[in-house]
Order: C-alpha cells, then structure tokens, then sequence
C-alpha cells in the first residue's frame, strides 16, 4: 500500500502545486488521476517516485521511499525516461540488470504485439512508438505500483483500444496502476477509482460504482465536481464577436 | 549483453550499440592527448634545455653592495658607483673596472619548463566540458534522470558523468608529474655544477600557461 500523509509541495514562495493531500493507493486497482492542466497530477506523481522533494509522508508498505523499495514503482511519462540513443533490446537489458524483477517474457510479448522495432535506436523512432516503449517498459518492470502520466500521447485510437485491452489481460492482481490522463470516456470502462485534482487539492476519490450511482457517468461527475458551465462558450463567442449566440 | 557492460561507465548521449565506434574514439581521443602532452612537453623542455646549455643566455649580477639579480638575454643595466653612473650592456662588464660581477648561470628550471604541460589545461577544460555534456544528457532530450534515479545505486549517474572524465585527469596528472621528475632529473644531471642558479624555481602554474 502507498500512504500519502499531508502532503504538500511548492514551487519558489509562490506556487502551491500539492496542497495538503492524504490518501491511500491499494494493490490491485487499477486508479485515474484527473484534473485540469496544472492540476498537480505530474507532481504528485513525481513525489511520490521520490523524484521531487515535497513536506509531508509518503509510505509504500509502511516505508519511506528510499533505494531498496523504489523499484516496487515504476514511471511512464509523456516526457519520456528512456535513453534515445539505445534500442528497446538494450533498454531490456538495462532493465534486467538494474531491476531483479525485469519480466522479459511480458516486454517479449508487447513488443511482438505491438510490432515494434526492437533493435532501432529509440531516437529514430516516431512519438507514438516512443510512447508505446515508453509504457511498454513501465509495464514489464516487475513493480506494484506502474505510474502513466498521459501515457498515450501520440497513440491513434486504435492502438488506444488495443492497449485497454492488454492492459486488463496481462496484469496480475497484485499490480496497481495509477493512470493520470485526459482521456476521461476512454478509461472509463477499466478504472476502479477516480482521484480528482484541483489546483493541487484532492477534491474527488470514489470508486467508479460510487460515481456512477451519484452522476450517472465519470465524465457528468467530473463536469459536476469542476463546476463545468456548459453555456460558456456561446457567452465567450458572444463576447468576442459581439454576436448574440 | 556485451554491450551494456561497456555502457555502465557512460552517460546517455553516448550509450547503446549505435555509438560504439563514438566512445572509442573518445578513449582514443584521451590517448592521443595524453601522448601529445608527453611529446610535446619533452621536445619543448629539451630544445630549451639545449638551446640554454649552448647560448648561456642567464645572468647573475653582484653589484658592489652585495645586491644580486637574475638577467636573462643581453639587457642593459645602471650602476652607481662613487657617486658615478656606469650604464653596461651586460654580459660584457669587467670586474676589476667598476665592482661589478657578472656570472654565467643556466636558466632556472622555471623558465626551462614553461607551458610545457598546456596539452594538461587543453585536456582540464576538454572533461569539464564532457562532464557537462554528461549531466545534461539525462535531461535532454528525454528526461533519463527519471530513470536513472529509481536504480538501487544512488551513485549510478554521476559515475557515468564523472568516472571517465575525472580518471583521464588524474592520468593526466599524474603523466605531468611524472614528466616534471624526469624533467627535473635532466636538468641536474645535464647542467655544469657551476652553472646552476642558487635557488631554483620550480613554479607548477608555469608549466601550465
């Protein structure tokens, strides 16, 4: 389990990213992490891989994150954290040797299934590729917990779907995933919980069941929760315009 | 695998398969610097060495009040003696005229070894830059120090910023060290006993620039 204690984070003097954030992360569930741009879904992320400093506690199975257990998580981000002068093969191999619970097997059959080149530098790759090694690696790690941030920036749809779809037949029960994405109808279907951000406060964490029973939808509860004002287009046009819509 | 174990001593810019001839040029590049110091330094030390042994172009020069002073090259001086200006184009000044002394020395050690050791500041300011490149590699393009920060050894990056720069430095430190032994042994061993300068200056950041 990953406790999150008070937490908080700041940028400079000004720039409150977390504020004040408490909440616990299971085994086994499957969890999206929405919020607006600059909401602090990267940032929360990031504390918790230890990648930021932050003030506050963060456990993961009743320890601070430090060295010996950081590989229980394991990070794919829209920025990228792969070497781009080496292959997906070599990236394996240095997976291998730095993580003992590489799965070897799984990258063999995502990489198949996916058709991807595996012995092409990663540099020379598209950015829809470099997204699908990216995950790919996060996936075949052998950690719990698998962190996505936007992870399919640059996937078209249908590869979108075919991911969903492995993604629920390869992991294991004790695999939690902790997907943070704008793509709020697509993982609507295989999300067992919902945590919302709002300039850097929780202010949203229930299970699908529970958003459906109150909203009826994740994408009516989340317009509901961020006080979506659906008229406010045809009021910004008007005033750009001067236009009466 | 073979590969990854020559790509633990690298950062990312120069990691994979795809760069290997790259980092052996760079060692290679290492080589060659250091033996163009060796080279460089010796042949500069020794055309010194033998251009000062057949010119004899240093001076030591006794005024009558005991004062001494280091010339180098012909150099033209004023003496006062007995309230009368004496003005000598050294090395030509005869003793017994004015008091006034003037000894052939060889040139200090200091001036035999400048700049010898330049290849060593081409090769300081060559891995600080590699050591820059290193870092900056794990955060452009991609952001490998995600990665690279979740392995179990916490030195794992700045081994393979640092290990390969900082170990040709100390090579080449201690390669200029060497040089500055054997140069000094010369400089004893090939100077007349009577030529050389009372206190020798062995002044380090001049054999640098």
């Amino acid at each position: 389990m990953i406790e999150l204690r008070n937490v908080s984070k700041r940028y400079g003097r000004v720039l409150e990213a977390l504020k004040d954030i408490s909440l616990s992360i299971g085994q086994g569930e499957v969890i999206g992490l929405f919020g607006e741009n600059g909401a602090g879904k990267t940032t929360l992320m990031k504390c918790i891989l230890g990648l930021l400093g932050y003030e506050g506690e963060i456990l993961i199975d009743g320890e601070p994150v430090n060295r010996s257990n950081i590989a229980k998580m394991s990070f794919g981000t829209c920025e990228f954290s792969f070497f781009p002068e080496m292959t997906a093969m070599e990236h394996a191999d240095f997976y291998e040797a730095h993580f003992p619970k590489f799965r070897r097997d799984r990258f063999r059959g995502l990489t198949e299934f996916f058709e991807f080149p595996v012995y092409r530098p990663i540099k020379n790759l598209s950015s829809g590729q470099k997204s699908q090694i990216e995950v790919i690696l996060a996936l075949c790690q052998g950690a719990d917990y698998i962190f996505l941030d936007e992870p399919f920036v640059g996937y078209d749809l249908f590869n979108r779907e075919d991911f969903y779809k492995v993604l629920l037949g390869i992991l294991e029960p004790n695999e939690t995933i902790i997907l943070s994405t704008h793509l709020i109808e697509e993982v609507e279907g295989f999300i067992d919980r919902a945590l919302m951000l709002h300039e850097g406060k929780l202010i949203g964490d229930k299970s699908v069941s529970e958003i459906e029973e109150e909203a009826g939808s994740l994408v009516e509860y989340v317009k509901k929760l961020y006080g979506y004002q659906a008229d406010r287009v045809g009021r910004s046009l008007e005033m750009i315009t001067g236009e009466k819509k | 695998m073979k590969h990854l174990t020559a790509d633990k001593w690298y950062a990312p810019r120069l990691m994979g398969q795809v760069n290997a001839k790259l980092r052996r040029a760079f060692l290679c590049g290492i080589a060659g610097c250091l033996i163009v110091l060796a080279l460089y330094s010796l042949l500069l030390f020794l055309s010194r060495l033998n251009k000062d042994r057949e010119n004899d172009h240093a001076y030591i020069v006794t005024f009558p009040d005991g004062e001494r002073m280091t010339l180098y090259e012909h150099t033209l001086i004023n003496v006062w003696v007995e309230d009368v200006r004496y003005t000598y184009e050294i090395p030509d000044v005869p003793f017994e005229k004015t008091g006034v002394r003037v000894e052939r020395i060889m040139a200090d050690f200091g001036a035999l070894t400048k700049g010898a050791f330049l290849f060593l500041m081409v090769l300081f300011f060559w891995m600080v830059t590699e050591v820059l490149l290193n870092y900056r590699s794990f955060q452009h393009p991609s952001k490998a120090v995600y990665l690279i920060k979740r392995v179990s050894d916490r030195w794992e990056m700045h081994r393979r910023c640092l290990l390969i720069p900082v170990t040709a430095l100390l090579i080449g430190v201690l390669f200029c060290i060497g040089l500055g032994v054997l140069f000094y042994t010369i400089y004893l061993k090939m100077t007349p006993p009577d030529r050389i300068p009372e206190q020798i200056e062995i002044a380090i950041w001049r054999m640098l620039v």
